[in-house]
């Protein structure tokens, strides 16, 4: 094994080492300025947050490393538990509708046949192409008129029928041999059982990786909760700190460590599905 | 793998749900609890309360002679005493000598006044002696120094008068004299001469007249003897040119000869006059001389009397001076002398310390109380000598007693005159029904005031404690709330109301500032301004902790 090492490699090694470096930079950063006394913080951070001059300064490890605002965020801070079991409610719930509206959707897609389906599929695909900014003006009238402004739905709906999930597992869905489908048929199972015990275990993967897409992105959502939510107890944890000052920078610092982590835990968990669903995505027909 | 993955998210959430926990139960535990009242309709009553004293009313002292020893004390401070009732005695032994001391004093005095009373006669009488004595010697200088100056004055006008004559006549005059004389000498020889060159012109010319008239006979002659004969008449009558010469010369010789001779003579007239003239010149000149000296002989006199004159002016008016110097020396007044006016009065004052020593010798040495009270003071001691100021102090029982209290400068505005007053004695004794007398300043300490309430007597000793009250209702108010909940940002007076508002936590109370008006209060009760608060609110009363405005509040059930 050890021969494989060669100084070729090495060096490839080490080159590509430091854009992972960069690439990674930003979590170090982070993890460093949650561990920041405010003094350094107010040091290093003032040309940005207090109108000082100069650049903003920065060290990967902190000169006098403190607890205290992990401390503060954990025990002094109710109002960011509550965002984050709003951005907990939030993400599952979306993921729980997707799952009951997207996963059979791509199904119908990728193995039914019925007039029109090539039409709705292009505008599936379209609708996925547009970004959240395009939409946010009908989408908050349609809200306005169903009278779901400022709940949690106003969030979740719009999620829960989210194009790109559907796009997605259609792609796996695909997958799944016509052979099986048929022979299962054969055996006297009914479209509910064929989709259920055929189609589900086999595009298992593809769910899973369009679920943990789906929870990295609504797990961070901005704009929607920002638009659509006008009552603060029903924010999201990305929503904490809107306005960072130089006293509450630490604390924001700590918030975003925290809020890193169960979105770490998804990725690990989920990476190898990830990775499929978006292969799955990036291969066109 | 995965698995493990799992259960670190598991791990992770109940940390969290952990969390939430400690962290809601921190903060609940940080959130005062209060309780809340709401605005009420009441009226405001100032009540002023202060401890004070009774006091006399009116203090009298009992003064005696100084210097006096001080025998025996009968009384004590506090002691109440009645009208001529024995205060004090002073030694009688003492006494006696201090009369008798003064006695002789008095007499030294008596004598000393009138020895100088007549000192001062005899002076007097000296001084207008030499008055006297001075006003005869200058009227005495005066008159011969007037003697002196007329003498002078007329010696220097008699010479003046000389020198005038002297400079009257003069020899100018008698060489004009001379000169006019010349003069008109030579103005006579000049008439004789030009009558002499008339003469001998007229002479001339009868000469050549006639010389004229000849020819122009002989002429005709000539012609007419050639022509007429009658030539021979006319040449009989013809004489020649040198006979009518001469004959016109003798003719007029005798005029000529008189008018020469008048020539000569006025031409010897006038030389002799122009010989006298310069006769007189030459002499003119040695007579100047002497004149000249003689005149300056007599100016020098004038010069000299005129000195003399001016001597005796100035010799007067020296005498003069001297004498109206000693004259006015011996007007001077003398320095003003009152030794005797003075010793008079110091005699007066003593026969008066005189009388009362005497007086109290009557008295026996015995200091009675002049009026009924309680002695607040004694300035005496026993063998000692009395003092020149107050022996004893008698606070006046008669004229009643007062209560006075210190309030706070602040409370000024809750207590007047004429207010009426209740005072608490010690013993919870109320007496009601009293007035405020009067509301001051206090001397010493500028952020109090003596309030005085008078009191009829008997009521309360002297001396004795007591505690005052006042009330005063102001006009009742439908917004008044209690202190505890009004709070103070520098000047601005503000309430918290207790409100639900929407946090990220969900409803919660919040306790929200108001800023009210603060109309009046008292040391319960604050009257605020109608319409800075509605009934419906909910004012923070108490907590158990501090209330941040805008901070979170839990209300405590009631």
């Amino acid at each position: 094994m050890k021969k494989r090492f060669s100084i070729r490699k090495l060096l490839v090694i080490g080159f590509l080492t430091l854009p992972a470096f960069a690439a990674c930079y930003p979590i170090l950063f982070l993890l460093a300025g949650s561990l920041m006394g405010r003094d350094e913080l107010k040091a290093n951070l003032s040309p940005v947050l207090s109108g000082g001059t100069g650049f903003i300064r920065w060290s990967l490890l902190p000169a006098y490393p403190t607890l205290r605002e992990w401390v503060r965020l954990l025990l002094d801070t109710p109002e960011a538990f509550v965002m984050f079991w709003n951005s907990v409610k939030m993400t599952l719930a979306i993921l729980a509708g997707q799952l009951l509206v997207g996963v059979p959707a791509a199904w119908g897609f990728a193995k039914y046949r019925f007039p029109g389906k090539k039409i709705f599929f292009t505008v599936y695909i379209i609708l996925m192409m547009m970004p959240f900014q395009v939409l946010m003006l009908s989408e908050y009238l349609v809200l306005d008129g169903m009278r779901l402004l400022d709940h949690p739905l106003s969030v979740i709906l719009p999620a829960v029928f989210s194009t790109f999930p559907v796009f997605i597992m259609y792609r796996f869905f695909c997958g799944v041999p016509d052979a099986i489908i048929e022979s299962a048929k054969i055996d006297g199972a009914g479209h509910l059982k064929v989709f259920l015990h055929v189609g589900l275990p086999i595009g298992s993967a593809g769910v899973i990786s369009a679920l943990v897409l789906g929870f990295l992105e609504y797990w961070n959502l901005i704009e929607q909760p920002l638009a659509f939510l006008k009552d603060k107890s029903l924010w999201p944890m990305s929503l904490f700190l809107p306005n960072i000052d130089l006293s509450r920078a630490g604390l924001a610092f700590a918030a975003s460590v925290s809020m890193l982590i169960p979105a770490f835990f998804v990725f690990l968990g989920g990476q190898d599905y990830l990775e499929q669903g978006i292969m799955a995505g990036a291969v066109k027909e | 793998m995965k698995k493990k993955i799992i259960q670190m998210l598991g791990g992770f959430l109940a940390l969290m749900i952990l969390f939430t926990l400690l962290s809601r139960a921190a903060d609940s535990a940080g959130i005062p609890r209060v309780t809340t009242t709401t605005i009420q309709s009441l009226s405001i009553v100032h009540k002023v309360t202060a401890q004070g004293k009774v006091e006399e009313n009116r203090e009298q002292a009992v003064t005696t002679e100084a210097n006096q020893r001080v025998k025996a004390i009968y009384v004590n401070e506090g002691q109440q005493v009645e009208e001529g009732e024995l205060l004090f005695e002073i030694d009688m032994e003492e006494l006696r000598e201090q009369i008798l001391n003064m006695e002789q004093e008095i007499e030294k005095q008596k004598l000393q006044t009138q020895d100088s009373l007549s000192s001062k006669a005899v002076e007097a009488e000296r001084k207008a002696l030499e008055q006297q004595r001075a006003s005869s010697d200058y009227a005495d200088a005066q008159s011969q120094g007037d003697r002196a100056v007329e003498r002078a004055r007329q010696e220097l006008e008699e010479a003046k008068k000389a020198l005038e004559e002297y400079k009257k006549p003069s020899s100018e005059k008698q060489a004009a004299e001379l000169k006019r004389k010349v003069k008109e000498k030579k103005e006579a020889w000049d008439a004789a001469k030009k009558e002499l060159q008339a003469l001998e012109k007229e002479l001339e010319d009868a000469i050549a007249e006639e010389k004229a008239k000849a020819a122009s006979e002989s002429q005709a002659e000539a012609a007419g003897s050639t022509e007429t004969g009658e030539t021979e008449t006319k040449e009989t009558a013809v004489p020649t040119a040198g006979q009518i010469e001469n004959e016109l010369k003798s003719r007029y010789q005798a005029v000529l000869d008189a008018a020469k001779e008048k020539t000569d003579a006025a031409e010897k007239e006038m030389q002799d006059a122009e010989e006298a003239l310069k006769e007189y010149q030459n002499g003119a000149a040695q007579r100047k001389e002497q004149r000249e000296s003689e005149k300056g002989q007599l100016e020098q006199a004038v010069r000299d009397k005129q000195a003399a004159y001016e001597d005796a002016q100035a010799s007067r008016e020296s005498s003069l001076r001297s004498a109206g110097n000693a004259v006015a020396g011996a007007s001077v007044a003398d320095a003003q002398d009152s030794t005797a006016r003075l010793g008079e009065i110091e005699l007066e004052q003593k026969e008066l310390a005189l009388s009362k020593l005497q007086k109290l010798e009557k008295a026996q040495g015995k200091i009675m109380a002049p009026i009924r009270g309680v002695i607040t003071k004694i300035a005496l001691t026993t063998g000692d000598r009395t003092p020149d100021g107050t022996a004893i102090l008698l606070a006046d029982l008669s004229s009643g007693c007062k209560f006075v209290a210190q309030v706070p400068r602040e409370q000024e505005k809750y207590i007047a005159r004429k207010d009426a007053a209740t005072l608490i004695g010690g013993d919870d004794k109320k007496i009601e029904g009293l007035e405020i007398a009067s509301v001051q300043m206090n001397e010493e300490n500028q952020e109090q005031l003596d309030v005085t309430v008078n009191l009829p007597a008997d009521i309360l000793s002297m001396g004795q404690a007591a505690t005052l009250e006042v009330s005063r209702k102001a006009g009742s108010s439908r917004s008044c709330v209690p202190l505890e909940t009004l709070h103070y940002d520098s000047q601005q007076a503000y309430v918290l109301v207790a409100e639900e508002s929407q946090t990220v936590l969900g409803t919660e109370m919040t306790a929200r500032r108001v800023d009210v008006t603060v109309l009046d209060k008292n040391e319960k009760y604050a009257a605020i301004q109608e319409g800075d608060l509605t009934p419906e609110q909910k004012l923070v009363q108490s907590s158990d902790r501090s209330v941040e405005p805008g901070g979170r509040i839990r209300l405590e059930e009631e």
